[in-house]
């Protein structure tokens, strides 16, 4: 099988001062097939990537990389390059300019001109028909803004492809995809990998792994575990390769006793921030209870996010129904008014929401509980220090000291960070929204166990998640959210992936 | 050693000050005299007490360009009411007279100056933080409006502060010898109490402490420059440490101690480092964007006080570019124009280190048409450096 490798990674290694990040990982990607990489955050797969597309140009590592039976010499400034080699990438987080079309996106950089002025007819011609050769659903004149995470993925494969690349590497192509898209997604794998192209696959998701690739290789800590057929692993055997550790549950068993009912939500509706004409939550009911875990799934797009960002009075206006706790009604108009009556919300995206990642993990604990520091005027300094540290050491946040910026953890101690700062302020409920994207598998545990130890104090907890699995292996009940509806809450004894789909896509009304 | 790591942009700064100040006193010793040392600070002041409220402008992401001409239409009110002696006639009637009404109006002045720049910091605030007009919109607009307020109420000539030498002494006077020594003396001291009781403090919070020998040798450092200083201005030909100073210094560290133990500082770093998880974390954005721009206009209303006294007449140019020194001290001392960065402490020397190179290219003669150049160069050089510098950490 030696000769039809497209892609030999020989040898490399790359260090930077003090961490080893890559030692001596060879792997053989044979051309046409899709090879999955996975491995926790810190395993190397992103050093890895970044070599590949010239990040990390010849020449600051050891080692090598033969393309095409040469080896590859990438300089400094050469992520084009890597394209014009025919190495595309698509980073897990979206390159796209919202206000621009997406021909105008797929061709940025390198639009086909005459003379010095853009060849606009070319330009949406040629954008058509790679969309339409790789069979993309998207129309070129369309402005990004507009389309769906989905479709901004596929403006993004579209924009890899259209130098005719013949090795795609997709970084956690599905972290902020809906169930129906990740589908949608694997159809089109199975597309590209029929016109010959070869794919890197990384993905936290495991089961992904067992849809579409045909080859896996397990990296952890810098080294390369193994290479084998897909068919010849199981999950099981993945985790396990992945953590070196048997990892007989991926959630751990609480031992959680839901009490009384402690919030209730009534036929809630709320309107769009940006747009008070669009309704986007149209009708949401459901009972929190106390010591419990209450899922919330529903595709993307479903209002799921917006319902929780409404409840912790930072969305739209609410054009009806009533939210109760504890039997007396409230109004919250703001987070800080939440914060009053104990609502706790870990947002969906810890980067652009959560953290301010250039300040180091107190203050970022601190930031909503200053008040709690603070006199007249002065803050106390130590005792925040004191506090900080206190929760630093009990979720274990991996980190030398507490005055460490946010922005150098790893995404699974920065959710820890996010999620000390909302328990610091001592709520009642804490609404998580998906509080495990993009973290590897020993911290999405540590997390769970973490919810289970919440739960079981008497917190009530609401957890969006994007993943059907961590909803039913965490969840007491489970929430379906369908076009800005609740429809229907199920109990964990009678869910199944089947019926939540079936809820979640209006197969099936409640 | 984080605590060295962290502050080792100011340390390189204080560096490239002395390296400043021996370059030109090799060249000029003059460049080191008493005089002109007390000269310095004196001319540097103004611009780095706006430069204290700036910073925090700068580290909400936004900008203020009007503190030029509103600190100069602060300075021809002020001179204005001294100069058509406006107030002297009411409080006369009220039975002062001779150097008692002579102080009372100075101080009335003074109130009524930094209230008129509280003024026009809540009036742009609220335009910025409640109408949402952009921050460098809002301030060009604010920019052209008190320049036309400047050239009204001058009515186009200079207005003399002839009347009153008790307001002069806020930017002319020297406080005198024995209290500079003993105001250095108690700050002194303040600092090593405050040095012990932080130690305790941290030890009954079970925080690990510093070294002591290395504390007690930064804080000895401190206690050298700050007695040197007075020494120094104490020989000085018109001997003592000028007022301004004194309440520069009574700025910089009121602010510096804001900026990081207050609320109202660490919203607005927090604000600046990421808007989203400041209002996510329940922060009212509008209300300390509102007091930013309310506190650089306090600072403001201080520094066109401090001008009239300062030139001794309300000039129809008053304060004209002052503005882009502010902004150019506080990035020059670290401030990123991207927000959530920089230090009260970073913007005062950026000032002194602006002032300290205009003068040595003055008293080295360099043509003055190549001065501005000359410092236009320093900026992006300084700028350029420590971007390199953060990419070589990264």
């Amino acid at each position: 099988m030696e000769q039809d490798a497209i892609l030999e990674i020989k040898n490399v290694t790359k260090e930077f001062p003090g961490v080893t990040a890559l030692s001596d990982v060879s792997i053989d990607i044979r051309k046409g097939e899709i090879h999955g990489l996975c491995g926790e955050n810190g395993a190397g797969k992103s050093t890895l990537m970044k070599i590949l597309c010239g990040v990390y140009p010849f020449g600051t590592y050891s080692g090598d990389i033969v393309y095409k039976g040469k080896i590859l010499r990438l300089s400094s400034d050469s992520i084009h390059q890597a394209m014009r080699e025919g190495i595309a990438i698509v980073y897990q987080e979206l390159t796209l300019i919202p206000l621009m079309t997406v021909g105008e996106n797929i061709y940025l950089g390198k639009e086909p001109r005459i003379g010095p002025s853009v060849n606009w007819h070319k330009l949406y011609s040629d954008a058509g028909e790679v969309l339409n050769r790789y069979k993309l659903p998207v129309e070129p004149h369309e402005v990004v803004k507009y389309l769906g995470v989905g479709q901004m993925q596929m403006t993004e494969i579209a924009k890899a492809l259209s130098e005719d690349a013949d090795v795609l590497i997709l970084d956690e192509p599905t972290s902020a995809l809906s169930e129906a898209e990740v589908d949608k997604l694997m159809e089109i794998l199975r597309t590209l990998k029929a016109l010959g192209v070869t794919c890197i696959y990384i993905s936290h998701k495991l089961e992904e792994f067992f849809r579409i690739t045909d080859t896996v290789t397990v990296l952890r800590d810098g080294k390369v575990v193994t290479t084998q057929p897909t068919k010849a692993l199981s999950m099981e055997k993945l985790v396990s390769l992945m953590v070196g550790r048997e990892m007989k549950e991926r959630f751990p068993k609480g031992n959680r006793k839901p009490g009384e009912v402690f919030m209730r939500v009534k036929g809630l509706r709320a309107t769009d921030p940006e747009d008070p004409a669009r309704e986007v939550i149209k009708g949401v009911d459901f009972e929190l209870r106390k010591g419990e875990i209450l899922g919330i799934a529903g595709l993307m797009g479903s209002g799921r996010t917006e319902l929780v960002t409404t409840i912790f009075g930072e969305y739209g206006l609410l054009t009806g129904g009533t939210i109760e706790l504890d039997g007396k009604q409230i109004t919250i108009k703001s987070a800080r008014e939440a914060m009053r009556h104990g609502i706790s919300l870990v947002p969906e995206d810890r980067k652009r929401q959560g953290l301010v990642l250039i300040q180091t993990i107190l203050k970022n604990i601190s930031l909503p509980n200053l008040d709690k520091f603070s006199g007249f005027m002065r803050i106390n300094g130590h005792a925040e220090i004191a506090e900080a540290e206190k929760f630093s050491k009990s979720l274990s946040i991996k980190t030398p000291s507490v005055h460490v910026a946010a922005e150098s953890l790893s995404g699974g101690n920065q959710q820890k960070v996010v999620i000390s700062k909302w328990l610091m302020s001592e709520p009642k409920i804490l609404i998580l929204d998906d509080p495990t994207r993009g973290i590897d598998v020993g911290a999405k545990f540590e997390i769970y166990k973490l919810m289970n130890q919440l739960a079981e104090s008497g917190y009530a907890i609401i957890m969006i998640s994007s993943e059907l699995e961590e909803v039913l292996g965490m969840s007491d009940r489970v929430m379906v959210m369908w076009e800005g509806r609740s429809n229907g809450t199920l109990g964990i004894a009678e869910a199944t992936q089947e019926k939540i789909m079936a809820r979640a896509t209006g197969v099936e009304i409640a | 050693m984080t605590a060295f790591r962290k502050n080792i942009r100011s340390y390189i700064l204080v560096i490239a000050l002395v390296v400043i100040w021996l370059g030109f006193g090799v060249a000029q010793p003059a460049y080191l005299s008493a005089d002109h040392i007390q000269d310095i600070f004196m001319q540097m002041a103004i611009i780095a007490i706006m430069a204290c409220g700036m910073v925090f402008v700068i580290v909400t992401g936004g900008i203020d360009l009007s503190v030029g001409f509103g600190a100069g239409f602060v300075s021809v009110v002020a001179a204005a009411l001294l100069y058509y002696r406006v107030l002297d006639g009411p409080l006369a009637a009220m039975g002062l007279s001779g150097p008692t009404l002579e102080i009372v109006v100075a101080l009335c002045v003074i109130l009524i100056g930094i209230a008129l720049g509280t003024l026009i910091g809540m009036l742009q605030g609220a335009i910025i933080a409640f109408l949402l007009v952009p921050p460098f919109i809002t301030t060009l607009g604010g920019f052209n409006i008190w320049k036309s307020g400047i050239l009204m109420v001058t009515g186009g000539k200079s207005l003399f502060i002839s009347s009153n030498d008790t307001y002069k002494f806020i930017s002319q006077g020297r406080i005198p010898q024995i209290a500079g020594l003993v105001i250095a003396g108690l700050a002194v001291v303040i600092l090593f109490v405050m040095l012990f009781r932080g130690r305790a403090r941290k030890q009954k919070y079970g925080i690990q402490v510093q070294s002591l020998t290395w504390e007690l040798v930064r804080t000895g450092i401190f206690a050298i420059l700050i007695f040197g200083y007075v020494f120094i201005v104490n020989g000085a030909s018109v001997p003592g440490v000028p007022f301004l100073v004194l309440i520069l210094s009574a700025i910089a560290i009121l602010m510096s101690y804001v900026s990081n133990n207050t609320r109202f500082g660490r919203y607005a770093y927090a604000i600046g480092g990421n808007r989203e998880a400041a209002r996510l974390s329940g922060i009212s954005i509008k209300k300390s964007l509102f007091s930013v721009y309310v506190t650089m206009g306090a600072l403001m209303g201080v520094s066109g006080v401090a001008l009239a006294a300062y030139v001794g007449s309300g000039t129809t140019a008053a304060g004209g570019g002052y503005e882009l020194d502010v902004i150019a001290s506080c990035i020059l001392g670290g401030t990123s124009t991207l927000g959530g960065e920089g230090t009260v402490f970073g913007a005062v020397i950026g000032a002194l280190i602006m002032q300290s190179l205009s003068n040595g290219l003055q008293m080295l003669n360099v043509n003055s048409n190549l001065q501005y150049m000359i410092k236009g160069v320093v900026l992006i050089l300084a700028v350029w450096a420590d971007i390199t510098m953060k990419k070589k950490k990264a």
